[in-house]
């Protein structure tokens, strides 16, 4: 065989190789039952501003994940709850302690009011995790309940104290208490941990609890108050495809940028996504249907 | 008569021959050496036949005027692939949307495919190797699109693998076709993917070993020493790329911490990190420079003299900018400049010297 013959060959087989690796990869995590499927609207899937409409060099559609989690204040101020599903952007959850952290094998010797503590901890580079997503569960239902209550104390202040910024308070909380219960999304990260099995044995409803892969790391929150937390920084993978057959059922939603959110903009439109889960913990859009609702 | 292994093999024996016979000109004409007519034309015809013959079968340039077309013939085919290679990943990007998950999977497949066959398919009948370093490019530029595709299509997680495969075809196609470029996309593809397992293997999640720039220097020393294990009589060009991509990494990895010691894994304070670095990196400027002399290894003498310099200059900034008058500043900078040049010609006073058996 000449030499050409020969590297031609191997060079096919290499190619050849790798894509039946890439491609048995993604039926493995296909196959037989999902570890887990959500029903999700278009409130937990976001369409990045980077598609169709604003990018017309790129004709294929991505969703991601819209994810929010619970404020890292110790004592949730008004501020945080008006905060929490409006643009969900918070991602040092409070419940992500030091214990959680240490489990990753991250550095928590030194004091967070030690000087050069804040370098200490910034330095040290993300690790692999998994994330456990909670949908419309208890964690929703708290931070819902919670903006029930913050509206009805604004219109009682109102009642009892009717000047113009009391009413325009009452206003805010009832406009953001009906935004969270018709457009934020209600999906929230509620734990981590490095051990698939340990999570899904805490968490069984696996149509209520995905879990996902992501990054962690350690951030000093509050350092006068010495807390260090833990910070989610993303999910793997960041963005699911939408495949062709399925197109359909994203038409007329807008891309929802924070301001679109915040302005109501675009409202949902009452569709519902079967996005599962595979062994490999890869999504992927299965289906999808009107919400009678 | 021996056949040259390779293309720049054959350029180098061609050059040789119009050097000597430049030098056998100059010599006649002042005397010093005189061969008889039929000693002459032995000697002019065998010249002309090897440089015929290798004309024919590796497109040499067969003078100084083929040697400039060819330099722009370079340019061109690189600034090509580039375009075509970009072209490669716009078409796919504005037609995607509109294809089953079927058809994008057989696209991409057939496309890494049957780029890299035409490649192997061209470099089978192009001599000058132009068209073969345009198409081999594309080809890869098809791989690297394929497994990047196939990841988002199918939402896989990234993963490090891609990069070995990547490296794979592109050694493939660099030791199939004898392209340097195609031997450093191999090498970065190398470097990435080492980094990237020494990173996870330390726990981190592999996508932040840049973060961390001293996970170059083990691959850096890998590729520096791999041409001592590698047989390279058909590719003599390449083992300079390897010390060269070797030493660029490796420079690069200390120029950045020289000025960014909060990426280091040492445990100390990020001064003395920076200082570390910077009196490594002038230590190792002089010490390449000498290896290079030493060993005729030219890209050697290159990096690490202008690696040199950089820190020197760099150095020099951080010291005295901005207590110096500017007119002051220049001139230190000028003056340094000077000392370089007499010490490196110092220097190549001595290798000329010792060359030509004379104790220096």
């Amino acid at each position: 065989m000449t030499r050409i013959r020969r590297f031609t060959w191997i060079g096919l087989g290499v190619i050849a190789v790798a894509n039946a690796i890439a491609l048995s990869g993604a039926a493995w995590n296909r196959s037989g039952e999902p570890e887990s499927t959500l029903a999700l609207t278009d409130r937990e899937l976001r369409i990045p501003d980077s598609n169709p409409d604003a990018n017309r060099e790129n004709t294929g559609l991505s969703v991601r994940l819209e994810w929010c989690a619970q404020p890292s204040r110790l004592r949730p101020t008004d501020d945080d709850l008006r905060e929490v599903g409006v643009n969900c952007y918070e991602r040092v959850p409070r419940w992500f302690d030091r214990e959680r952290l240490a489990a990753f094998g991250f550095h928590l010797d030194l004091a967070p009011t030690a000087t050069g503590a804040a370098e200490y901890y910034n330095r040290q580079l993300p690790r692999p995790a998994f994330v456990v997503l909670e949908l419309a569960g208890p964690t929703y239902q708290s931070i819902l309940d919670e903006h029930r209550a913050l509206s009805a104390t604004a219109d009682s202040v109102a009642a009892a104290h009717p000047d113009s910024l009391s009413r325009r308070r009452a206003k805010t909380a009832r406009e953001r208490l009906a935004w969270f219960e018709g457009q934020a999304s209600r999906l929230f990260a509620v734990d981590v941990g490095s051990d698939l099995g340990d999570l899904r044995a805490r968490y069984p409803d696996r149509a209520m609890y995905a879990i996902v892969r992501g990054t962690v790391r350690p951030r000093i929150m509050f350092p006068e108050n010495g807390i260090v937390l833990g910070e989610i920084r993303e999910l793997e993978p960041a963005q699911i495809q939408v495949p062709k057959e399925f197109r359909v059922a994203f038409e007329g939603l807008l891309p929802r940028s924070s301001y679109v959110r915040q302005k109501g903009i675009g409202r949902a439109q009452n569709r519902e996504f079967t996005i599962a889960f595979g062994k490999r913990l890869e999504p992927w859009i299965a289906g999808w249907r009107k919400n009678p609702d | 008569m021996t056949t040259p292994a390779s293309r720049t093999a054959a350029q180098e024996r061609a050059d040789e021959i119009h050097v000597f016979q430049r030098e056998l000109a100059r010599l006649e004409t002042e005397g010093a050496l005189l061969l008889s007519p039929e000693q002459r034309a032995a000697v002019d015809a065998h010249h002309a036949a090897l440089i015929a013959r290798f004309g024919a079968d590796f497109d040499i340039d067969r003078d100084m005027g083929s040697k400039q077309l060819s330099a722009g013939m370079r340019v061109a085919s690189l600034l090509g692939a580039m375009a075509l290679s970009a072209s490669v990943f716009f078409v796919f990007y504005q037609f995607w949307g509109s294809l089953t998950t079927p058809a994008q999977v057989a696209i991409l497949a057939g496309a890494a495919l049957g780029t890299f066959a035409l490649t192997m398919w061209i470099h089978s009948r192009d001599s000058s190797g132009y068209f073969t370093n345009l198409a081999a490019t594309v080809a890869f530029a098809c791989f690297v699109l394929d497994l990047s595709m196939l990841g988002q299509i199918f939402n896989v997680r990234p993963t490090d693998a891609a990069l070995l495969a990547w490296a794979a075809v592109a050694f493939v196609l660099a030791y199939g076709c004898d392209l340097r470029v195609m031997l450093m996309a191999g090498l970065a593809c190398v470097f990435a993917f080492t980094c990237a397992r020494l990173a996870s293997w330390s726990g981190v999640h592999w996508v932040s070993f840049n973060e961390r720039p001293e996970n170059f220097f083990l691959p850096a020393a890998a590729a520096f020493f791999a041409p001592r294990f590698i047989d390279h009589t058909r590719r003599p060009a390449f083992p300079a790329v390897y010390r060269l991509f070797a030493l660029l990494a490796a420079f690069l990895t200390t120029l950045i911490l020289a000025h960014w010691g909060r990426g280091s894994y040492l445990p100390f304070d990020r001064e003395t990190i920076e200082s570390a670095y910077q009196w490594a990196a002038f230590v190792g400027g002089a010490l390449v420079s000498w290896l290079g002399i030493r060993r005729g290894w030219r890209e050697c003498v290159d990096v690490g003299v202008t690696f040199f310099v950089i820190f020197l200059y760099s150095k020099i900034f951080e010291w005295w900018w901005e207590s110096m008058p500017k007119y002051l500043f220049f001139l230190v900078l000028g003056l340094t400049a000077v000392v370089i040049l007499l010490v490196l010609r110092r220097l190549r006073r001595s290798v000329a010297l010792s060359s030509a058996g004379v104790p220096s």
